[in-house]
């Protein structure tokens, strides 16, 4: 375990936390249905401030496109410029299943540890 | 300060701190940056200083984004390993290899195109059956590599640009459109190629030909993978 001192050192541990989990959260929006860039930026932010800079999100989009783990289509939208449409896919939906088993094992982990008073499984 | 400057500035600062991206992704950028600038400006709230100070407060600054940029650019692994290792089953992104093989297909097509020009010059009309050789065997030997390279590069592009009008479905042809023109010059350049069979002469427009094409396809690679 990481003595309190070193976590504090490293800055707020819940920014680390989000940086790991934002990409799997942004294919989760896109697993249903096609999406937009700023719709994924005002769910996220809705969601508990899963991000504080809303800028960020499309750095994050634009490696999504390079891993081949989203795919984007040019669409009218009703008013405006033509929007990106983000879709999910095979490997991006591969990429979020095995996360999202994983996530689930770590969850209950620090659950039962944090909570759950740890030491027994 | 007017809502207009206080975008433009904003947006000034990202241009120059995106300077170190290359520059499709930096103009890229600053274009989906400006984006949500406008549309959350529409949005309710209206546009007045305040209603923009928060939009831009909301981005993050310029800095900010342009970190996050270079910082996912890198190998996956070179984000913070700290909080959880659960970051460690990031897919190890599969776009990473085929980009690295196609530099190096782009390479040997530079190559190659290089080595058609050279010999095609240095081929007086005596030696018949060299000419002959290389006009019809090698372009059999590249052109599936020229070919297999573009559908490649095109296959993965994620640079898809906005069309100014077109219906979806529009839309969706249109990107699946290059691989198959990059076929039809294929078949063209070997139909010259045919014609190359001639003699020297012709052998040296197909070479002359080749050059652009194999140059043209090295810039596709260098934009499409501008790290080293």
């Amino acid at each position: 375990m990481v003595p309190s001192a070193a976590g504090h050192s490293r800055g707020n541990p819940l920014t680390e936390l989000r940086r790991g989990v934002l990409e799997f959260c942004v294919l989760a929006l896109m697993r249903e249905r096609e999406t937009y860039a700023f719709e994924i930026v005002r769910h996220l932010s809705g969601a508990g401030g899963l991000v504080t800079s809303e800028g960020t999100i499309y750095p994050l989009l634009a490696r999504l496109r390079r891993d081949a783990l989203v795919t984007t289509t040019w669409r009218e939208s009703e008013a405006g410029p033509p929007r990106r449409y983000y879709r999910i896919t095979a490997g991006g939906t591969r990429a979020l299943v095995a996360f999202t088993a994983d996530w689930e094992g770590f969850r209950d982990a620090v659950d039962d540890i944090l909570v759950g008073g740890g030491g027994t499984k | 300060m007017t809502t207009e400057q206080l975008i433009d500035g904003y947006l000034t600062r990202l241009r120059d701190a995106a300077a170190v991206l290359p520059p499709p992704r930096r103009a890229e950028l600053v274009a989906e940056v400006a984006e949500h600038i406008e549309t959350a400006v529409e949005g309710p709230g209206g546009a007045d200083e305040i209603a923009v100070r928060n939009v831009l407060g909301r981005l993050g600054s310029p800095e900010e984004i342009v970190a996050a940029e270079i910082e996912g650019d890198g190998v996956p692994g070179g984000r913070p390993a700290g909080a959880g290792g659960f970051t460690a089953t990031a897919p190890a992104s599969p776009g990473r290899r085929p980009r690295e093989f196609r530099i190096v297909v782009a390479a040997i097509l530079l190559v190659l195109g290089v080595l058609l020009v050279l010999i095609a010059s240095s081929q007086g009309p005596g030696s018949a059956i060299v000419a002959l050789s290389v006009a019809v065997l090698t372009p059999y030997v590249w052109i599936p590599i020229v070919v297999a390279g573009m559908l490649l590069a095109v296959q993965r592009s994620s640079l898809g640009r906005p069309p100014a009008a077109e219906a979806p479905g529009e839309v969706a042809r249109r990107r699946r459109a290059p691989p198959w023109l990059f076929g039809l010059v294929g078949i063209a350049v070997l139909l010259l190629a045919a014609l190359a069979a001639e003699g020297p002469f012709f052998m040296g427009m197909v070479a002359v030909l080749a050059l652009p094409l194999v140059v043209l396809m090295l810039l596709i690679e260098v934009r499409r993978a501008p790290r080293p």
